[in-house]
């Protein structure tokens, strides 16, 4: 390029470089270089003799530029040129070459204006190689895309099939001896949430069982020929279960597949209701007691143990409900008296004692189930604490306060919430006692050790000098 | 009233309330403005992409992240224009197709990995609307039709995404799977005659009564696509497809927001 250059100190030297010799360095300097006049007529055409073949351009000399060019490019070169003619700067342009003879050339050119006469000089390097290269990454970006797609397809298809078959099923690892995957029957059976249990050592989900010893039964168990399932109790929710297994192996990491089925016969084949009310009370959020018709528990779900601290269903099992209300006996009559009259009663305010002594805030609903000839009471007790430390006037129900804040925290930083805190808080504060000096202002300010100056700034900060007319 | 006198004398609940009530107020103002379109991310994603800096890559998400753009937004809206942007600075020759190349090929899958997180995600119901959305062979632009699929799944729809399937297979899907709706994503006007050949072949199949349409970049670069593809109709915004199809979304989720809103919408 400095050839062209001449305040460059090689510009002696270079000055002596015979005119005839000039085409051939330009040719050589670049893999494609063309001379185009002022007019957009290319004079000259040089292509790199060392070079990979463009095959013949000479055609090219005395075609507008245009002409050999894709229409996206044409856009481009007018733009580039507009500017180049404006500062005289050289200038980078890729474009793309096509005419009837050769199919698409990429070329980068430095296009260089020559004064006097204004041709334009480019010099440019051949793409074609990065094209290749770029070709070959959206092709591997295609595969990798049609993988995808395939893979989502079959993913659903095995998310469906363990979603809605009637066996429960649990994938472990062989290696780690931890639940890689189970469905919603399953983890019924076990006793837990599925999200709990994936992740958790299967070893550690059954009674009296080391994850050596284990896993080790199950695989001698998966390759004999013809034996019975295991009998295992659960752990979390004390069925015993038979536990029937298959080994394989995916991508080379040794996988359990276990079949669970209740030991004992006779759980008939359960509806679509039944099925979630199952979910419902070993997943729901709300505690669910049942008892007898003297309010003895006969069975109580993980989020009932949950409120009063209880170990486990046998610690609850067997005690009148009584023993976990506040006010005792009192407490269990107004219900099961209410609900015994009109077949239900809502929304009964008390609170859970829980073990060390705490108590949790509750509303109780209590219905009498007495379409059988052991009646039984159904509790559904729901924890009232955080919504009650949140429900203040005007500030709607906010079961979210604890959402909010995780909302926040990594949305902005510290500083800013502290900072947007205070404005909140003060115009909270400001608007509070204007309130409770009925728009007084000089008792306003008063209350808050304001000046009355600095009360009038403020309320005027957070748009409440509306309230005059109040 | 009852507020203020337990925070004057310091009650642990009336604090807390206190405290519940100006959290929300800052919730409620940041979601406002997370609804606002904000250019600068763009840049900042683009950028992002160009560089093997993970560091610059981390700041760009983090700004997301303080912006509140949930990640479907993102998907949506921020990673087309992005694309979009790198376009840009190839015409304007800020960059080399090289680097836009890599560039989009990070962006894609940026927008992949977004799609793959489908925690959650309920699998289309038997009824939902099914479509076949079909990036036809010759084309290099793939990150358009990844996009719209992740926007109609995630409205419920069932997508079938084909990328530049082989002779055939598109005939063979029309065959065997029944959909409400085939969509063509084209970007560039040398895919056109194929496209109108891969339209005929669909009706001469389906009827008059399967509907097509075709949508992508070329929409922006050919103002008579319905003539000369034969498609029924051609826009750019999946959404309009598919009322234009006479199809809905699942209830709940209006096709008519834009997806940046709509998403905060239901945060």
């Amino acid at each position: 390029m400095k050839v062209l250059a001449p305040n460059s100190t090689a510009g002696g030297a270079l000055a002596s470089i015979p005119p005839e010799l000039i085409g051939t360095i330009i040719a050589s300097a670049s893999d494609l270089a063309l001379l185009v006049s002022p007019a957009g007529i290319v004079t000259s055409v040089m292509a790199n003799p060392h070079h990979r073949t463009f095959g013949s351009l000479q055609h090219w000399e005395g075609q507008p530029l245009h002409a050999v060019l894709t229409s996206e490019s044409i856009a481009k070169l007018e733009a580039r040129l507009a500017e180049l003619r404006a500062d005289k700067a050289t200038r980078a342009i890729e474009m793309n070459h096509v005419d009837e003879l050769t199919f698409e050339i990429p070329v980068r050119y430095v296009m260089h204006l020559l004064e006097p006469d204004g041709s334009i000089l480019m010099l440019g390097r051949d793409l074609r190689p990065i094209a290749e290269m770029q070709q070959q990454l959206v092709k591997a970006q295609l595969s990798l895309e049609r993988d995808y797609e395939s893979h989502r397809e079959i993913d659903t298809r095995y998310r469906v099939l363990m979603e809605t078959t009637r066996d429960a099923i649990v994938v472990v690892s062989m290696t780690t001896g931890r639940i890689v995957d189970l469905n919603m029957v399953a983890a019924v059976l076990l006793g837990g949430s599925r999200t709990d249990l994936i992740g958790a050592a299967i070893a550690q989900e059954f009674e009296g069982r080391r994850r050596g010893e284990f896993l080790e039964a199950m695989a001698n168990l998966a390759v004999a020929d013809s034996s019975a399932p295991l009998d295992l109790q659960a752990r979390r929710s004390h069925k015993r279960l038979m536990v029937a297994p298959t080994v394989f192996r995916a991508a080379g990491e040794r996988l359990l597949m276990c079949r669970l089925d209740l030991a004992e016969a006779g759980d008939a084949v359960r509806d679509e209701l039944s099925e979630n009310l199952l979910g419902l009370f070993h997943e729901g959020a709300d505690g669910v007691v049942f008892t007898d018709r003297d309010g003895i528990i006969r069975i109580a779900n993980e989020a009932f143990l949950n409120l009063t601290d209880a170990s486990n269903l046998a610690a609850v099992k067997g005690r009148s409900l009584a023993e976990f209300l506040s006010r005792g006996a009192v407490d269990l009559r107004v219900l099961t008296d209410n609900a015994r009259r009109v077949g239900q009663m809502r929304m009964y305010a008390t609170k859970v004692n829980t073990a060390y002594d705490g108590q949790t805030s509750v509303e109780i609903s209590a219905t009498w189930l007495n379409d059988r000839p052991a009646p039984f009471f159904a509790f559904v007790i729901r924890d009232t604490s955080r919504a009650e430390a949140m429900r203040r006037p005007g500030l709607g129900v906010s079961d979210e306060g604890g959402r909010s804040i995780m909302e926040l925290i990594g949305s902005s930083t510290l500083k800013d919430i502290v900072a947007e805190t205070t404005d909140v808080v003060e115009k909270l504060c400001i608007e509070t006692a204007v309130e409770l000096t009925r728009n007084n202002r000089v008792a306003a300010a008063e209350m808050l050790g304001l000046s009355r100056q600095s009360l009038y700034v403020k309320l005027r900060k957070y748009g409440l000098v509306g309230n005059d007319g109040e | 009233m009852k507020d203020a006198r337990d925070c004057a004398s310091g009650d642990a609940d009336g604090i807390q309330g206190f405290a519940a009530r100006v959290l929300e107020g800052l919730v409620a103002r940041s979601r406002a403005t997370a609804m606002a379109f904000r250019p600068d991310l763009v840049d900042a994603l683009a950028q992002g992409m160009v560089t093997q800096d993970e560091a610059l890559i981390e700041r760009a998400l983090t700004a997301f992240r303080r912006a509140c753009i949930t990640r479907e937004a993102m998907a949506d809206v921020y990673v087309p224009a992005a694309a979009r942007q790198l376009g840009c600075h190839w015409e304007t020759d800020a960059m080399g197709f090289a680097e836009v190349s890599i560039a989009s090929a990070r962006l894609q899958a940026l927008a992949r990995a977004i799609g793959a997180q489908r925690d959650g995600e309920p699998a289309a119901g038997p009824a939902a609307v099914s479509l076949l959305l079909v990036v036809p062979q010759g084309e290099d632009h793939t990150l358009g039709a990844v996009v719209a699929a992740g926007q109609l799944r995630r409205l419920g729809l069932s997508v079938c995404l084909r990328l530049c399937p082989a002779a055939g297979e598109v005939a063979e899907l029309v065959r065997t799977r029944s959909f409400d709706a085939v969509f063509l994503s084209l970007s560039c006007p040398e895919g056109i005659e194929p496209v109108r050949r891969l339209v005929a072949s669909v009706r001469k199949l389906a009827g008059a009564d399967l509907p097509l349409v075709v949508g992508g970049a070329i929409v922006l670069r050919h103002d008579r696509l319905v003539a000369a593809t034969g498609a029924d109709h051609a826009t750019g915004d999946t959404l309009e497809a598919l009322r234009f199809c006479g199809l809905s979304a699942r209830p709940g989720a209006p096709p008519t927001e834009p997806a940046c809103r709509s998403e905060r919408l239901r945060a």
